[in-house]
């Protein structure tokens, strides 16, 4: 069963609106469901902390309204004269929490090289943050919106930011790591339940932070597919991507990804470049002004730069813009466009260039 | 036999006279080299501050009643949380403590007539001013979205006043560095005939201990900023990415101020409560060596714990693992201090005063804002509550449950001393009630919103989140509510409250041996140093309300 890539988007999005955890898996109290082999080990060090936590509270809590009862300034108690301080008592209450922390403090280390020692020879996804989009390259050249993952299986992500910090998290995985631009930072994650899961930048990014989050679709294996199928079970993950094998996915998703051009005008894929790479983010076509100028009518008239220069708006000064933004700077506009370097590539640029020219007609 | 001793009763003669009707007209106030009427200046500012960062604070909350946000678009939003860290941190949590209770008290607790360099305390407080103002300006010139930690390259990118607002902690620094370096030739010159280091009220330790790292601590927020800002005017390339700078390097530089920059915040209000325990108690502080030297000792470890705030930046294991030890390290005086505290009370004569209210739930909640410290010391449990709900919680029941509450108790305390009124102690006792309740409802569920998966800096969010989201937001109005309540209260005892005696609430140091309000020169003559935290010789005298003084009855 294989499902074309837009529309298992469309159902993974639309879950995770209308019920961001499948069946199956639920959160506790204080955690989202432990969907990765790391979530264990993760929680528990949380509940060792916190049940020494809440005994402490409980200790301390305890005592003061004991205190307060029995001290209480009232007719007949006037206080009585005790010891100011007390060796063995401090030594005591100096020596329990250090020995408690000490296991904190290993147990801790020990889940964090867990989750910091990225395994060799993994299937590896490189994460590609900007501002405020997620884009996942996987080895084949496969690029997606939302990140699809097999179950059972060490996955790799070597993760750039294209232009401010950002931070990775699958709260389900209980996974983090900063992603700065100027270098690689890694991580990984070995999914355990299928189902789909949300992915949150968690450093703050800039206007649309809030907004720079995406669906985690764990696939159920072939074997789990296969044996509900043959005992005429219902799909336990229903009509969703779930349904179908990562393998079957990635198979499907790319041939659809890969002949995406096939067939389409260049100012088609112009214009499906300005969607999908976010140029909309900051550039309208209707005229009204965002964080950069709108692409109205631009091409060919003259530009206004920074500095009181002018430039055309053609072809060689399109390609500048995309590749090296700070060369030229329209006046009255921040230098906020970062480079498409690397992102933007040769038939695309080509695109972009029809997408203008149409936009003038 | 019971006879009243000469000497008190001669500091607290004050002919009508005092410190706040010697002289009059606002550049009286203005130019003022008084030590006390520096600190009711900045009582006034800070106070300011707070109800300023407290309405960003009720923003933020009414923006969060709704998945979708309820009031504006993101980046209003983003500047909504900024200002109000900012203004919160910068404004009244750093300065407040030291600048109002610390100016006004030190000196007194000394029996010196001022700090040691009185010219300098007034241009701080200018510096402090001047500080402020450029945050105003922020405000008024397009906002601030950087967050208040003004993360690099971001802040390098931001098209609001990062420039100004840079300039404006910078300024503050500078008044920071200023109260410090007073304060500490303050405690080292001033200590009168008598009066060794541990015989010292442990105010007096707290506030020396935060002026040390006022003074070694702030000059490199300074030299950050001023990088942060030629980065910003010439691209020259420190932490930007794209001009071959590297960003976290400012996240180093940032959290080696800003973690010592906690305990400038901390150590202050642990100071204030030693000394509510102590004079509420009766007692002298359980342990009061220990706590006197956990106070440095926190000092000192304060400098080396950074790295825990950059466990997911992609700093080194090693070095994770050091700055988690470090951290751990910490944690132990902290914990020494809540128990000296509390066994303070053991077989003491507690009495229930307004101020105690603040001290008893400031130890509550330090504790769990210090026990919550331990999730995100350990490293494990810290990658998953980076960044989240969890940490906002947690460094808001240090800064506000514990740093407000003890700022609020010092202020009690002190109040009748330095106004010469006492307050409404029902409304007081309300106000701290209703703070207590409306702090808890507001940040308790955060912890929940943080480990389930709630970023910070959020906008908006998963619908999940709405009801905790919106409790949270009920919690936060009722504990403005409480400020409201409490500020209003004191205000209104400037008018309308009974006039105080010279010693209300017994207590032992020597500011309450001076006239209520002091006189301009604090003391007639100066007091004689007598045991630390030694009640026995004060009796409550029910007629007048105040705590006399007479000869200790001899120990037989
Ligand atoms: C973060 C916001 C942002 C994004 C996303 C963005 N740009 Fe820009 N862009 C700007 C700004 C601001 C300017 C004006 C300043 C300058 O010249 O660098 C600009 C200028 C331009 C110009 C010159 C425009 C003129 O009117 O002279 C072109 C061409 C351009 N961008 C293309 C793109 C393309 C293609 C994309 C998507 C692949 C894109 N931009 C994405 C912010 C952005
Ligand atoms: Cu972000
Ligand atoms: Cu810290």
């Amino acid at each position: 069963m294989n499902l074309p890539l837009l529309s298992s988007l469309a159902l993974a999005a639309q879950q995770v609106v209308s019920a961001p955890l499948d069946e199956g898996a639920t959160g506790t109290f204080w955690f989202p469901p432990q969907a990765s082999t790391l979530a264990p080990e993760t929680d528990w060090v949380f509940y060792y902390v916190y049940w020494i936590s809440v005994v402490f509270t409980s200790i301390i809590v305890g005592v003061m309204i004991f205190f307060l009862l029995r001290y209480r300034h009232r007719k007949g108690w006037d206080g009585e004269k005790s010891a100011s301080h007390g060796l063995a008592l401090e030594i005591t209450w100096s020596v329990i929490p250090f020995l408690l922390t000490t296991v904190m403090w290993w147990k801790g280390y020990e889940t964090f090289m867990v989750s910091n020692t990225v395994p060799d020879n993994a299937f590896t996804i490189q994460v590609k943050a900007s501002q405020w989009t997620w884009d996942f390259v996987y080895p084949n050249g496969l690029e997606t919106k939302e990140l699809h993952l097999p179950p059972d299986e060490p996955v790799t992500f070597v993760m750039q930011s294209k232009d401010v910090i950002h931070s990775f998290w699958i709260p389900a995985f209980r996974v983090k790591k900063d992603i700065v631009p100027g270098r690689y930072t890694k991580t990984w994650a070995e999914a355990t339940e299928p189902g789909i899961y949300t992915l949150f930048c968690t450093e703050y990014c800039g206007m649309d932070h809030s907004e720079m989050l995406t669906s985690v679709v764990v696939h159920a294996s072939q074997e789990t597919i296969d044996t509900m199928r043959a005992g005429g079970e219902q799909f336990k993950y229903g009509k969703s991507a779930l349904g179908t094998s990562f393998e079957d996915w990635y198979e499907a998703a790319s041939k659809d990804f890969l002949a995406k051009y096939e067939g389409k005008e260049p100012w088609e894929i112009g214009e499906m470049v300005y969607t999908g790479r976010a140029c909309n983010a900051c550039h309208t076509l209707d005229g009204s002004v965002l964080v950069g100028p709108s692409w109205k009518g631009a091409w060919g008239t003259e530009r206004q730069l920074e500095g009181g220069a002018t430039a055309v708006f053609d072809e060689n000064y399109v390609r500048e813009s995309i590749y090296d933004p700070s060369a030229k700077i329209v006046a009255g506009f921040p230098a906020t466009m970062t480079t498409y370097t690397g992102l933007v590539d040769d038939q695309e640029l080509d695109g972009l260039i029809a997408f203008f020219k149409k936009l003038a007609e | 036999m019971e006879t009243t001793i000469d000497h008190t009763a001669d500091n607290a003669q004050s002919d009508g006279k005092n410190y706040l009707n010697q002289t009059s007209g606002i550049l009286s106030w203005i130019f003022t080299l008084d030590h006390k009427r520096i600190g009711v200046m900045y009582l006034v500012g800070v106070t300011l501050s707070l109800l300023l960062g407290g309405l960003f604070a009720l923003l933020v909350r009414l923006q969060l009643w709704s998945p979708d946000g309820l009031l504006v678009d993101n980046s209003t939003y983003n500047q909504f949380f900024t200002l109000h860290g900012a203004v919160m941190v910068f404004l009244f949590v750093i300065p407040g403590i030291p600048g109002a209770l610390g100016n006004f008290v030190l000196p007194l607790m000394l029996g010196a007539k001022d700090v040691a360099f009185p010219k300098i305390n007034l241009f701080s407080f200018w510096l402090w001013s001047f500080g402020a103002i450029f945050f105003i300006v922020t405000l008024a010139t397009g906002g601030l979205d950087t967050g208040w930690t003004f993360y690099t390259p971001y802040s390098v990118q931001s098209s609001t006043a990062v420039l100004s607002a840079t300039m404006g902690a910078f300024i503050l620094g500078f008044s920071s560095i200023f109260t410090g370096l007073n304060f500490i030739v303050t405690t080292h010159r001033m200590r009168p005939k008598g009066m060794g280091w541990f015989q010292m009220p442990l105010f007096i330790w707290g506030i020396y201990a935060t002026a040390i790292i006022q003074v070694l601590a702030t000059p490199v927020l300074g030299i950050t900023l001023l990088m942060l800002f030629v980065e910003k005017q010439t691209g020259l390339g420190i932490f930007d990415a794209a001009q071959g700078g590297d960003p976290v390097l400012f996240q180093h530089f940032f959290w080696f101020y800003s973690h010592p920059a906690v305990y400038i915040m901390i150590l202050p209000a642990m100071a204030v409560i030693s000394e509510l325990m102590a004079t509420f108690s009766r007692k002298i502080i359980f342990g009061y060596t220990l706590v006197a030297y956990s106070s440095i000792a926190i000092a000192l470890f304060g400098f080396l714990v950074w790295g825990h705030h950059m466990f997911t930046s992609g700093q080194s294991a090693w070095a994770g693992l050091v700055f988690s030890t470090l951290t751990f390290s910490i944690s132990i005086p902290s914990a020494i201090k809540v128990f000296n505290w509390l066994s303070t009370m053991y077989k003491g004569s507690v009495r229930l005063d307004t101020p105690m209210w603040y001290a008893l739930a400031f130890l509550f909640m330090f504790t769990i804002g210090g026990l919550t410290g331990m999730f995100l010391g350990s490293m494990g449990a810290d990658v998953h509550l980076h960044d989240t709900y969890f940490v906002v919680s947690h460094f808001h029941y240090v800064m506000v449950g514990s740093i407000m509450f003890a700022f609020f108790g010092g202020v009690h305390y002190w109040w009748p001393k330095m106004f010469g009124v006492m307050y409404n102690k029902f409304s007081a006792k309300l106000a701290c009630a209703l703070i207590f309740i409306g702090f808890n409802t507001t940040f308790f569920p955060q912890f929940m919103l943080g480990s389930r998966g709630m970023p910070r800096r959020y906008a908006s969010y998963l619908p999940e989140f709405t009801e905790l989201h919106q409790v949270s937001t009920v919690g936060a109005f009722i504990l403005g509510l409480g400020v409201a309540v409490a500020v209003i209260g004191l205000i209104w005892s400037l008018f309308a409250g009974k006039k105080a005696p010279q010693n209300p609430w017994g207590g032992s140091t020597m500011e309450w041996e001076t006239a209520t309000p002091p006189i301009t020169f604090n003391f007639n003559e100066t007091p004689v140093t007598k045991p630390i935290y030694d009640h026995s010789g004060l009796v409550y005298n029910e007629a007048t309300g105040n705590w006399d003084r007479v000869e200790a009855p001899s120990e037989a």
